[in-house]
């Protein structure tokens, strides 16, 4: 039970690593126009 | 007339994309409800054998379940924002998330798929884990007894 709390901020952690890669996509994509 | 059709390209790509995000959000929904219906049926099983149980063999029984069995939800989350490899990893099954992590979650359709598995998976996994602790629910009684009685002769 204790060690769920890793696991959840390892899923939080692919989440916000997610994020990134969708932001630097998107900023990837206006600097093309 | 280059230019225009790498226009016109490019928005057929980007509604693709969101014709995409639509039906991936839609898998989602559903892979959410059962997961919801998995969850309750889980706990069902635990609760009938609960009931015809002392208060301190529930107890044991109870806490013997908890501690064994993995959480739907947090099972669920890393399948979908990990992929089979962070859900198998935290499920113990350590040559599935390696073999996940080599081929990139199976290319991407092992990642959709286990959506839908993950949720099974632990509800079988919890199932077995609730016979087996119902199975071994004297030995711990009188592993129990017999550290108390160990503790009372001391005192």
């Amino acid at each position: 039970v204790i060690g769920d709390a890793i696991w959840v901020i390892a899923a939080a952690a692919g989440g916000l690593a997610w994020l990134l890669v969708g932001a630097i996509g998107l900023s990837l994509q206006s600097k093309r126009k | 007339v280059i230019l225009g059709f790498v226009d016109v390209a490019l928005k057929v790509i980007s509604v693709a994309w969101i014709a995409l995000a639509i039906l991936i959000l839609a898998l989602l929904a559903s892979a959410l409800e059962r997961f919801l219906v998995a969850a309750e049926r889980a706990d069902d099983i635990m609760f009938e054998a609960l009931a015809g149980l002392e208060r301190d063999a529930a107890l044991r029984l109870y806490h013997a379940f908890k501690t064994r069995s993995k959480n739907i939800g947090v099972a669920w989350l890393l399948s979908v924002v990990l992929g089979p490899c962070g859900a198998y990893a935290y499920l113990g099954n350590w040559g599935r998330a390696a073999l996940a992590l080599v081929t990139l979650n199976g290319f991407g359709a092992w990642w959709i798929e286990s959506w839908f598995s993950i949720p099974q998976l632990v509800l079988i996994q919890k199932r077995e884990i609730a016979a087996r602790s119902i199975a071994d629910l004297p030995f711990m009684m009188s592993q129990d007894a017999a550290f108390e009685s160990r503790m009372g002769a001391r005192s």
